[in-house]
């Protein structure tokens, strides 16, 4: 027997190998059909636990009156434009008392299509830390995720670039900055990893709320000065268009950025609410329920496992339509492999002639089966043990940088 | 299976000082008969063959040429009369003996080569010795399969796959694996059918000069003319007799 199968296993590699472009399909279709059902589970598990651990990094969110989606996966996950509407003087209604601490978020900004987050120190406090360098402190300063280190060319701290010349959400404004690297950031496995951050100020220099230019008065650009406004203390001249705005921070100028009216005002599209206790959390999410309040407080996990409810009823459907899949395309390979043998009729014909037994020929037609199944399944194990560590790369791709 | 029950006549001229010896022919068949449900019906004289005889079976195509071949290695069962090879009694045999029987001392060649694509030409010579469990493929083996490719003159190719062979480099593998298990009958069926003709005579030598080195007696179905005067006796299908 155990030369026979030893036989078998010589016959049917040889069989294989001179067939392998059919016998790679077969086991490569065979392998996908069972990996995939696998990989899908596997993907649905990765990103509910990535999701959840994101959700948690924010108990509550604020934002304004809008989509809760729009707010969840712009304000944590920087792939969405929350509605319009909270500005910073908004974050006192939650301060207020003690209640809680609040870290503003504004996103829609980009460099290289990466996203640029604008928000304070108190953001990092729950999540990453510089691997390398330090945390930006002033206007023009960034640190980027590890991820986002890599799709920018792999920059370091010292290096600079500019943010992208149209932002996602503030078409009319239009205002590259130049950014200089302070540090990268720790991989997180989260969204961090892929984003930019700033600081506020930053972010609203982008968004054209800040700038920095020449005394006007000094300025020898022709058109930089059209007109004068007599006061106590001299005459005030009214810059004109013409005055050159400077889109760099860097070389020590920071400093000389300014915006025109109070920051209170200033736009934010979201912000990560930290309640003292239980009692807070309740008191807060109740100060936000009025029929017209403009604002909305809202819990992420309870927004994220009403979305994975969703995805995991979608993603059974899709693992049964995948295992129905897998079945068919199983009973299309051994249609496919009975059909290869039908065409070998003369071949295992002669070794019945030459003093093969039936049962010898059908073990050197399972041993060609079993060997090409093995292969499958070594491909299906293959994909199943790949996907938890390309989970993050295809989580990425598939969910458009959530 | 049985013991034969025949007798070599080439005994008869034995010295009346030496004590008479019974020596079987390595192949004997009493008249045959064997019939197909189309309707077809063959119908053979008794012959023998003794090592190293040869014998060539002609008639036209359909004339059952191959079928005798067929009752020969055991595939077939006559209707009536009795096969005798190498010692045993082929018709009375149960097939697991006949299946042993092909394998192991009946070597065949096929009009169209009958070779596996997916084995080179080593592998192919040495293909019985991985089809029944009676043989065992050991050095010995090999190295004989190796010889018998020298001897056909296909020493620097068997490592070639077969489709890169030519018709006549591909029936001189199947003469070899023909071989290769020192059977003591070979049956060919129209050895040379698909060749050309200037190969046809050069392999049907090459099989006689193998057959008789290796002391097996050789049938060989054809209905090419022009080798019939190479073999020891003919036998015509159709009313003819051996000769």
């Amino acid at each position: 027997m155990i030369a026979l199968l030893r036989h078998a296993s010589y016959i049917a590699a040889r069989s294989l190998r001179h067939s392998w472009k059919r016998s790679a399909l077969l086991a490569i279709v065979l392998g996908v059909s069972l990996g995939l059902p696998v990989a899908l589970t596997t993907l649905l598990a990765q990103a509910s636990s990535d999701m959840r651990a994101r959700a948690s990094v924010a108990p509550l969110l604020l934002g304004a009156r809008g989509s809760e989606a729009d707010l969840v996966f712009g304000a944590l996950f920087f792939a969405a434009q929350p509605a319009r509407g909270l500005a910073m003087r908004d974050l006192a209604r939650v301060e207020s008392e003690s209640l809680a601490t609040a870290v503003p978020i504004a996103v829609g900004a980009t460099a290289r299509k990466t996203p640029v987050v604008g928000t304070t120190i108190d953001y990092f406090a729950a999540t990453a830390r510089p691997a390398h360098g330090r945390m930006f402190a002033t206007i023009g300063e960034c640190v980027v995720g590890a991820n986002a280190a890599r799709a920018l060319g792999g920059v370091k701290p010292g290096d600079r670039f500019f943010t992208d010349p149209a932002s996602l959400s503030d078409l009319a404004g239009v205002f590259p900055l130049e950014l200089t690297v302070t540090g990268v950031l720790a991989p997180t496995q989260s969204p961090d990893d892929g984003a930019i951050f700033v600081d506020l100020r930053t972010m609203w220099t982008i968004r054209g709320l800040g700038h920095r230019h020449d005394e006007p008065a000094q300025s020898a650009t022709p058109g930089a000065v059209i007109g004068t406004v007599p006061t106590a203390t001299g005459d005030n001249k009214i810059a004109g268009e013409a005055l050159p705005i400077a889109r760099s921070a860097a070389e020590g100028v920071a400093a000389d950025f300014h915006f025109h009216g109070s920051t209170d005002d200033f736009p934010i599209d979201g912000a990560i609410v930290r309640p003292a206790d239980a009692k807070a959390q309740a008191i807060l999410l109740g100060r936000f329920t009025g029929k017209d309040e403009r604002l909305q407080l809202m819990r992420p996990d309870v927004f994220t496992e009403r979305v994975l409810e969703r995805i995991f009823g979608v993603g059974r459907v899709l693992g049964a339509v995948a295992g129905a899949i897998a079945l068919l395309v199983a009973l299309v390979a051994a249609s496919t492999f009975a059909l290869s043998i039908r065409l070998r009729a003369d071949e295992l014909a002669l070794m019945r002639r030459l003093g093969a037994s039936r049962g010898s020929v059908a073990v050197f037609i399972a041993a060609e089966a079993v060997a090409l199944v093995c292969a499958g399944l070594a491909i299906a194990v293959a994909i199943a043990a790949c996907t938890p560590l390309a989970a993050p790369l295809v989580l990425r791709a598939a969910s458009g940088g959530l | 299976m049985t013991e034969p029950r025949s007798t070599s006549p080439a005994n008869s001229t034995a010295s009346a000082a030496v004590a008479p010896v019974l020596v079987a022919p390595v192949l004997a068949a009493t008249e045959l008969v064997f019939r197909r449900s189309s309707g077809f019906t063959l119908s053979t004289p008794a012959f023998a063959l003794d090592a190293g005889e040869s014998l060539a079976v002609r008639g036209p195509s359909g004339s059952g040429k191959s079928t005798l071949l067929a009752l020969l290695s055991g595939e077939l069962l006559p209707a009536s009369g009795r096969v005798f090879a190498a010692g045993s009694e082929i018709t009375a045999a149960s097939e697991s003996e006949r299946r042993a029987y092909r394998a192991t001392r009946c070597g065949q060649v096929f009009q169209t080569f009958e070779l596996v694509a997916s084995l080179d030409v080593l592998a192919n010579v040495l293909l019985p010795f991985r089809l029944h469990g009676s043989l065992t493929l050991d050095a010995a083996a090999t190295a004989h399969a190796r010889e018998l490719l020298a001897r056909v003159g296909l020493a620097d190719k068997q490592r070639r796959a077969i489709h890169a062979l030519s018709h006549g480099e591909r029936q001189r593998v199947a003469i070899a694996r023909a071989l290769v298990t020192r059977p003591r009958i070979v049956l060919a069926d129209e050895p040379t059918g698909n060749l050309d003709p200037a190969l046809k005579r050069a392999i049907a030598e090459l099989l006689l000069h193998e057959a008789r080195t290796a002391g097996a007696a050789l049938v060989v179905a054809t209905h090419d003319e022009s080798i019939l005067p190479l073999f020891d006796g003919m036998l015509a299908i159709g009313g003819g007799a051996p000769q």
